[in-house]
């Protein structure tokens, strides 16, 4: 049973056994420490010249790899919580996701930068958040989250063939947990029907009923609305099916218009505070193709618009629990 | 050790899903801690530690757990945990392999709560559930089984030491949960009885149009002895000793098919009787529904256990375990009377009773208390009194 | 000369490259040109000329390898047209006519040809910079990621942090300051406390200061660094005392008169007149003339067509 931590890692040694000319940066990636989660482990023994630990410089840290791309390489940086990638900003949106057209043809910029996040494990305000929002909307700038549902190594090499720069979500709690096989997740069990590289279906049901409730997450929520749907089923009998995408922004809603426009209700959960939200989005999405065959509005769940708090009582309080999502959806349908 | 139980958090669920510890395993919790959030069907609730203790948690968050069973043990010290976790290794290691392999690969079919119950109730084992070849199973799937037959014939037969042939039912959990409760108050409460007549005629007379009937006047007049009555309003406890109602609170009996409900009617003795019969109203609502709020039933001082259907005479209810009386009100009938002159008449009767325990109330101490109710129905002062 | 213009007498005395100077007075009449154009209303947005400026980008050229990564800001057009001679790409681009550089999407600040890339956000480019000298390093490649800033540039953090991995890594990064002493309307005194050589010194980085405009001598003075910073030496940064004559974009010159005057007393441009009339005269004609015939055909041109990928 591998960890989706083990999975990742996993990843990254494919992709640099592959391919010669990537490159990896982060503060303290290198071994024995193998970075702040572990997620580098053994890469930089295995490739010493092209993993490297760096100053505290997120800005630079995003503008070298920019430069090793414009050269002909691949890069990809590791940001140590993804809170900080606002350091980064410029770099990211001003650089890697503008030179992709602003020169007036298509250049590629083959630069992923990696950040963990997300709370639960009592950081604080400043090292838990879920910053996905703040990336969407960037033209030539994709936004993903890695999943349990999704073998890394797949993921990773989709996205440096992109040829796009990419930021990639990876919740930190999820790193300690197991990627899915059947049984992992309980009487649920993961499909593929949306496409390779597409998002996992998560269903307890049978054949093609339509579930009552369609509920499409990003990987790190996805846990919690699993449970969510298990609590849902054994006390009012309403039945879910969990989408997952790892692909959130740009969101291609198509693939999944069926199952929405069959469902009483549709659910979109986040870690991101509300506001500007990733759901909002796909909501927005939703609508333009769904309105007249809707039954109700899409119920957007979130972590609330505040900070998070460090000690655990009272960030359960603001960040989305399985609890939340159960009555979010409950509470739509007996409105 | 002790074990820490899941409390009942109300009356009408049989149990609540825990969310979420939220002290690791293993803390040293004090008495009164928060260790847990519940979620019943209403509301989140929270689980305090009932001792100073060592956790052990026993469920894991999500899961479903009823009232009355252990969620976790509380240990004296670390050490006396870490001993009993020595013990478990060995004991789940011997026993581990059978659990889970032996059907055919694949996850276990997803019951709701509802299914599951109804499943045991019948004695609906898994491997008659996967008959059914569906991954999610709720309660109709069941029903379906159920309404084909599939009963454990062979199993309750044997209980019931019945012939090959013979029906056997089993009890549903409500039943069951029933039988337990009058069981109780059978084996500990020496019930006493007594009934009372009472003329309905002045009733009739004043009623003209009011938007209240016999019942919420019956509640008024069994409110109105709170104050020389107190004992009839009390909650018994350890070692014959009774707690004092404060307010004349009277539970209702309520049965509109989905099962028995006893909501309480508070502070009867003081609120207008048009308030009594809009709550009495929406109990019946609630009870259609089965949404009943988290405080329709507490703190019940005495209960009005209504056997008012045509023709019945005479009942004799159980006093509930906590309860000292428990006042009845049967069916109104017409009886046929003399006047003075010795001519017939006829007029509306009815029958009030007490059913009582006689531990802390003796048979005058109900004559007099059945007495006074009689005739606070009797009289168009008083009715008018009571009505306000 | 004033005092205090350190041009190399001696250099002069050998005469002037006919090459340097055609490409001197070809910067200098697209420049002037470009602010005429504005003023005409026949250029759109905005600029950012660098008259005054234009020999650095000149004496720095024939060091520099056709690999060699450049990267430009915003008061790049001499650095572009020195690296290319092509002053009709650069017009079309910065008009938005059929053979524009970059489609006209990027304009005068966002070039990207080869190995020569500018962009508008002022520190960006350092860091962009490392990596591109990384590559080098890494893959054993001779080149040198040369990058052009200004002394307004060095208010940005991302300078700090690139000069930190440059010199760390000890990368072929050669950092060109064309500190003209004033950020857009900010004088370098109200902008920057201590100096510039203070700064590369606290990184433990090669500093050279360079006075004066005369190509030749300037050229032979940074070869040596050049070279070294190309041949594993590490960083090196590059002090250029110069001196804008025109605006900092269009019309938003807030420097007095006799501030300007005092600048175009540093022009190169009427030193090397003084120096050989006739030969400049000669050269001036033929920029001029090939400046203002590049005008017209590239305004004759259809509209640039984007092709977006």
């Amino acid at each position: 049973m591998e960890r989706v931590a083990e999975n990742l890692n996993r990843a990254l040694h494919a992709a640099f056994a592959a391919d010669p000319e990537l490159f990896l940066l982060g503060e303290d990636v290198a071994d024995p420490y193998g970075g702040a989660f572990k997620i580098t482990k053994g890469l930089s023994s295995g490739y010493p010249d092209r993993v490297l630990s760096t100053p505290i410089s997120e800005q630079s840290l995003v503008g070298v790899a920019n430069g090793l791309a414009l050269s002909g390489g691949r890069a990809i940086v590791e940001i140590m919580f993804g809170d900080f990638a606002t350091l980064a900003f410029d770099q990211i949106v001003n650089f890697a996701a503008k030179s992709v057209a602003m020169y007036g043809r298509r250049v590629e910029v083959p630069v992923i930068v990696r950040c963990p996040t997300g709370g639960r494990r009592g950081y604080g305000p400043t090292h838990s958040q879920s910053l996905q929002k703040h990336f969407i909307g960037v033209p030539h700038l994709s936004v993903h989250e890695i999943s349990p549902f999704h073998d890394s190594t797949a993921l990773l090499a989709g996205l440096l063939a992109d040829g796009e720069p990419a930021v990639l979500f990876e919740d930190k709690v999820l790193y300690t947990q197991p990627m899915h096989e059947p049984g992992t997740d309980g009487p649920f069990v993961a499909d593929y029907p949306f496409g390779a590289g597409g998002p996992a279906r998560l269903r307890a049901s049978d054949g093609d009923d339509a579930a009552d409730c369609v509920i499409i997450v990003p990987g790190g929520v996805a846990r919690r609305a699993l449970a969510a749907a298990g609590t849902l089923f054994a006390e009012h009998e309403i039945t879910c099916e969990v989408i997952v995408p790892t692909r959130l922004y740009p969101f291609d809603v198509e693939p999944l218009l069926p199952a929405l426009a069959g469902a009483e209700v549709v659910c979109l959960v986040e870690d991101c505070a509300a506001g500007g939200t990733w759901g909002s989005e796909v909501a927005a999405r939703v609508y333009e193709r769904l309105w007249g065959r809707l039954r109700r509005p899409v119920v957007l769940c979130s972590a609330e618009a505040e900070v998070i708090p460090t000690a655990a009582h009272l960030e359960q309080t603001v960040l989305p629990q399985a609890s939340d999502i159960h009555r979010a959806i409950w509470e739509a349908l007996h409105a | 050790m002790r074990e820490l139980l899941l409390p009942k958090f109300n009356n009408n669920d049989e149990g609540c899903v825990l969310v979420g510890w939220t002290v690791d395993d293993g803390t040293a919790v004090s008495a009164d801690a928060v260790v847990a959030e519940v979620e019943t069907a209403k509301a989140l609730e929270e689980l305090v530690a009932d001792a100073d203790g060592v956790l052990h948690r026993l469920v894991e968050a999500g899961a479903h757990c009823e009232f009355g069973r252990p969620v976790g043990l509380l240990f004296d010290s670390r050490q006396e945990r870490d001993d009993y976790l020595a013990a478990a290794v060995v004991t789940t290691a011997s026993e581990g392999e059978g659990e889970g392999e032996d059907h055919d690969g694949g996850p276990e079919p997803m019951l709701s709560d509802a299914a599951r119950t109804l499943a045991q109730d019948h004695g609906i084992r898994t491997e008659q559930l996967r008959t059914l070849g569906k991954r999610v199973v709720k309660a109709s799937d069941v029903q379906r089984l159920i309404d084909q037959g599939f009963m454990d014939q062979e199993a309750a037969s044997v209980a019931a030491g019945a012939s090959a042939d013979a029906v056997v039912v089993s009890l549903s959990p409500r039943q069951r949960a029933v039988a337990a409760v009058v069981s109780e108050a059978h084996r500990t409460i020496p019930a006493a009885f007594a009934a009372i007549a009472v003329d309905l005629t002045a009733f009739r007379a004043t009623r003209g149009g009011a938007p209240y009937g016999l019942v919420e006047l019956l509640v008024k007049a069994i409110a109105a002895r709170h104050a020389d009555f107190p004992l009839f309003f009390a909650t018994s406890g350890a070692d014959h000793t009774l707690t004092l109602a404060s307010a004349a609170n009277v539970g209702v009996t309520v049965d509109v098919g989905t099962g028995l409900f006893i909501p309480v009617l508070k502070d009867a003795a003081h609120r207008p009787i048009g308030e009594l019969t809009d709550d009495l109203m929406d109990f019946r609502v609630s009870a259609l529904r089965q949404n009943f709020r988290e405080d329709a039933f507490a703190d019940e001082a005495i209960t009005l256990s209504l056997h008012n259907d045509p023709d019945i005479i005479l009942a004799a209810p159980i006093v509930h375990p906590g309860r000292t009386c428990v006042v009845t009100l049967c069916a109104e009938r017409s009886e046929v009377a003399l006047t003075e002159d010795g001519m017939p008449f006829t007029r509306p009767v009815t029958t009030v009773a007490a059913t009582y325990d006689h531990r802390y109330l003796n048979g005058r101490d109900a004559v007099r208390f059945l007495t006074a109710v009689k005739q606070d129905l009797e009289t168009a002062d008083a009715i008018a009194r009571l009505v306000g | 000369m004033k005092e205090g213009t350190a041009v190399s007498v001696a250099g002069f005395d050998a005469g002037i490259d006919v090459e340097d100077l055609s490409t001197l007075l070809m910067i200098r009449h697209f420049e002037q040109t470009v602010l005429d154009l504005f003023a005409r209303g026949l250029l759109n947005g905005t600029t950012h000329t660098c008259l005054g400026q234009e020999y650095v980008p000149v004496a720095l050229g024939p060091l520099l390898a056709p690999d060699d990564f450049v990267f430009s800001n915003h008061r790049g057009h001499g650095h572009y047209l020195a690296r290319f001679d092509d002053p009709e790409g650069l017009l079309a681009e910065m008009t938005g006519r059929e053979g524009a550089v970059c489609s006209g999407v990027g304009g005068s600040q966002h070039i990207f040809r080869g190995t020569y890339l500018s962009t508008g956000v002022q520190g960006e480019s350092l860091p962009v910079a490392v990596g591109t000298a990384l590559w080098f390093q890494r893959t054993g490649r001779p080149g040198v990621a040369v990058a052009y800033i200004g002394d307004g540039t060095w208010g940005e953090g991302a300078v700090y942090e690139a000069l930190n991995l440059a010199a760390l890594w000890r990368l072929p990064l050669l950092v060109v300051v064309e500190n003209n002493g004033i950020a857009q309307t900010t004088p370098t005194a109200r902008a920057m406390a201590g100096d510039i050589a203070g700064r590369a010194a606290a990184f433990g980085i090669a500093h050279v200061s360079v006075t004066g405009s005369d190509v030749a001598a300037i050229r032979a003075r940074l070869a040596p660094v050049v070279e070294r910073t190309r041949t594993g030496g590490g960083p090196a940064v590059v002090e250029f005392a110069t001196h804008r004559l025109g605006p900092h974009s269009k019309g938003d010159d807030t420097r007095s008169a006799a501030e300007v005057a005092a600048e175009r007393e540093h022009d190169w441009h009427d030193a090397y007149r003084r120096l050989d009339p006739d030969l400049f005269a000669k050269v001036e004609d033929e920029q001029r003339t090939r400046i203002a015939e590049a005008v017209d055909r590239v305004l004759a041109r259809p509209a640039s067509v984007w092709e977006r990928g």
